[in-house]
């Protein structure tokens, strides 16, 4: 049975490789700093002294300094890291970074290894229907030729259809590639030229209809703007109908901060980005009464202006 | 009594704290009964090293001691900060140096020694000396892990290293589909622990609706998916997270069930004891042991019967063949030219329901379920333009019949909502 919790990815192998890897005779100070930029919090304590005081042998001390006996190695792949890797090459997003040429190749690297999982063994339920067609070539390609100009630092221009079906043309800096597990899509995060503006655009790949690369220089896609802090939404959750558990997970992927405020109600903040508003409202509203919302202000009303339309239809009382 | 440590030998204790640090984050040591206080201090000091970036300290309300909670906005992130968990586990110095001296002897590919030649060769090269019972039994270790391999030679077992990463064709696109997948993938912290090893990092994908918990059940995820490649029955002892009781449940395992909405992963098993399917969170199995084997093609009979009943499976209850029907016919308003996204909503979100028109600006959905119930959540996102709710349920005679009970549960919960908003 392949194991998961091993010392082979303990961090602290990882580091300790890396200061092997170091050209030449490293000092106690730079040792000091690689386990404090890469180390966990008290990694100074711990793993520092066995280095200094050569516990483990890897080093000859000279003058103060310390030569790696050894030079770093290069780990071999585990059979659970194969197995993991043969099992995605079937996952049809593979697609998208590999053509069916270096498909073909890696399973054959992989052909010994046994896949951990087939796509069949998962179930994703509630995902949403209309998620992106990663068979369709053209996808491929201007997924490809994003990634390309993320990794390059290039600038784009993008034929996109908006939401009202029309067609535009949009210069952008993209600077990352977000994938949503609901809704099994890609979307491109970048900076937009819009006039002599730079705002920053989300859009969706499935909408783009073509892209080339531009000559416009990256360096010069700055936001006009600061970003807008995130808005606070403050939650009270009555703990009926496991509310309060369900409602934990369900906001998992928001910063939050909650409060014990008696055995059946807590105080929860949601901190969110203004794009996700329409999104959270729905999942709040999806609780129905074991949460209220106590704050902010703008929240509040979208949340009294749905309830005062749901109550004017004659079915609602 | 021991001195605290920063690495652990057993994740299962920690990986509660974590988790209670992550999901509620307003737990404090009162809430943790049992523990002594010490290991409850101990767990908190372990975990605020581990993700100090993360780690938020708050007094409680009677500001008498304090909480932490992990702040982890996943989708400003290039991983799983979670991940921090999985590379803790402790080691000896022997271990250690064991690791790197094998490792660099057995660095070039054609390399092949047994256990007595590692063993004089880590005297001879670094001068330190290693017992050849150590030597073998690691070797034996990481053969099992797959970093080495092993063959026969006459007398002599001889060990040489694995594949290694840099030698696979396309890395560099294989490195990009990693740092995707790592975020988003079962088991993604075995992708994570490849990054690590290279050094790279992800500059270039993030996650939405990601759920960064998932990672600390993937342990358990890789028993259950080892007993479903093996056709194997298995036994799983699962905690309840309202009152900790511990029930041992046994049964075939037939997939995994994953909410992309709530966060929840389940594993769907076969009881042939009473005939049903009944799904169990992950987050609650403690342990998971395989038992019998199970016949491929019984297997594939109860993969197919879960499959013909999923149809009419909102999330993950009623999937027992005997539960009954029930059909939801939901009216909803949208404005036809500004909102056809409403539409699109009760089309990608409805799980393969039926949706038509019935009038300007109106549309009915419906879908034959196995518990309407579980629907709620989803219908409640609608409110606003709910224009009427209907719920039929099969009687004693198998026929449709109005549940006005259920409708009423549903209208009431929105009485209490116009109440609470004082609309």
């Amino acid at each position: 049975m392949d194991k998961l919790f091993s010392e082979i990815y303990n961090r602290y192998f990882l580091i300790v490789n890396r200061i092997l890897s170091h050209r030449g005779k490293i000092t106690a100070k730079r040792m000091g700093e690689v386990v404090q930029k890469d180390g966990f919090g008290e990694s100074m304590l711990f793993l520092l002294p066995k280095l200094t005081e050569n516990a483990w042998e890897l080093f000859e001390e000279e003058n103060g300094e310390y030569r790696p006996k050894l030079r770093g190695v290069k780990t071999p792949l585990s059979r659970l890291q194969k197995r993991w890797l043969a099992t995605l090459l079937s996952d049809p997003r593979a697609a998208l970074f590999l053509d069916e040429k270096q498909l073909l190749s890696l399973r054959k690297s992989f052909q010994d290894s046994e896949t951990l999982y087939d796509q069949s063994d998962f179930r994703y339920f509630d995902r949403f229907s209309d998620g992106d067609d990663y068979a369709d070539e053209g996808y491929r390609e201007r997924f490809r030729s994003i990634l390309k100009a993320i990794k390059g630092q290039s600038v784009i221009r993008i034929r996109y259809e908006s939401r009202s079906a029309r067609y535009i043309s949009l210069t952008v800096r993209p600077l990352y590639l977000e994938y949503s597990m609901k809704n099994d899509c890609y979307r491109l995060l970048g900076i937009v030229r819009s006039g002599s503006r730079m705002r920053k655009s989300i859009l969706r790949l499935s909408r783009m209809k073509s892209v080339v690369f531009c000559r416009d220089e990256a360096e010069a896609f700055v936001l006009t703007k600061e970003e807008p802090k995130q808005e606070k939404l403050v939650l009270r959750i009555s703990d009926e109908r496991n509310a309060m558990e369900r409602a934990m997970l369900q906001f998992a992927d928001y910063r939050k901060n909650t409060q014990r405020l008696d055995d059946r109600s807590y105080r929860c903040e949601i901190f969110y980005d203004r794009e996700d508003e329409t999104e959270l409202l729905i999942e709040v509203l999806s609780f129905g009464p074991m949460i209220r919302v106590e704050g902010d202000e703008h929240f509040l009303s979208l949340v009294k202006e749905r309830l005062k339309k749901q109550e004017a239809f004659p079915a609602s009382c | 009594m021991s001195e605290f440590q920063e690495l652990i030998k057993n994740i299962d204790k920690c990986r509660d704290y974590v988790r209670d640090f992550f999901v509620y984050g307003f737990k404090s040591r009162s809430d943790f009964p049992g523990k002594s206080a010490r290991t409850y201090d101990d767990e908190r000091r372990r975990i605020v090293s581990w993700l100090p970036e993360y780690v938020r300290e708050d007094f409680t309300e009677n500001e008498r001691s304090k909480n932490i909670s992990l702040q982890i906005d996943q989708k400003k992130l290039d991983t799983n900060p979670l991940f921090s968990v999985w590379q803790t586990k402790s080691f000896t110095d022997r271990d250690l140096m064991l690791h790197f001296f094998l490792l660099k002897l057995l660095e070039d590919k054609d390399a092949a020694y047994s256990a007595a030649e590692l063993t004089e060769l880590i005297m001879d090269e670094y001068g330190c000396e290693a017992d050849l019972q150590s030597v073998r039994r690691k070797c034996n270790e990481y053969a099992e892990e797959g970093l080495l391999t092993v063959r026969r030679e006459g007398k002599s077992v001889l060990y040489s290293r694995g594949i290694r990463f840099d030698e696979l064709p396309c890395t560099e696109e294989l490195t990009d589909m990693i740092r995707c997948f790592q975020l988003d993938q079962p088991l993604g912290i075995v992708g994570h622990s490849i990054l690590s090893e290279r050094d790279e990092a992800n500059g270039i994908f993030r996650i939405k609706h990601g759920f960064p918990s998932f990672t600390l059940e993937d342990e358990i995820l890789l028993c259950l998916l080892e007993a479903m490649r093996e056709n194997r029955a298995v036994e799983v002892l699962i905690q309840s997270n309202r009152n900790r009781r511990e029930v041992l449940k046994s049964g075939c395992p037939l997939k995994i069930f994953v909410s992309t909405r709530s966060g929840r992963r389940y594993v769907c098993m076969y009881s042939g004891k009473r005939n049903s399917f009944p799904c169990f969170r992950l987050d609650q199995i403690k342990e998971v042991k395989c038992t019998d084997p199970v016949p491929e093609k019984e297997r594939k009979t109860l993969l197919a019967r879960l499959e013909e009943r999923s149809v009419y499976v909102w999330g993950v209850s009623g999937i027992t063949e005997n539960s009954g029907m029930q059909k939801l016919v939901l009216t909803i308003h949208a404005d036809e030219d500004s909102e056809a996204y409403i539409v699109q909503r009760l089309i990608r979100e409805g799980e393969g329901g039926t949706v038509e028109r019935t009038a300007a600006d109106t549309f009915r959905y419906e879908k034959t379920v196995t518990d309407v119930m579980e629907m709620f959540p989803w219908i409640r996102s609608f409110i606003g333009r709910i224009e009427g709710l209907k719920i039929y349920g099969t009687d004693g005679s198998g026929k449709m019949k109005e549940d006005a009970e259920l409708e009423s549960r549903f209208y009431r919960d929105l009485q209490k909502m116009y109440r609470m908003y004082e609309i």
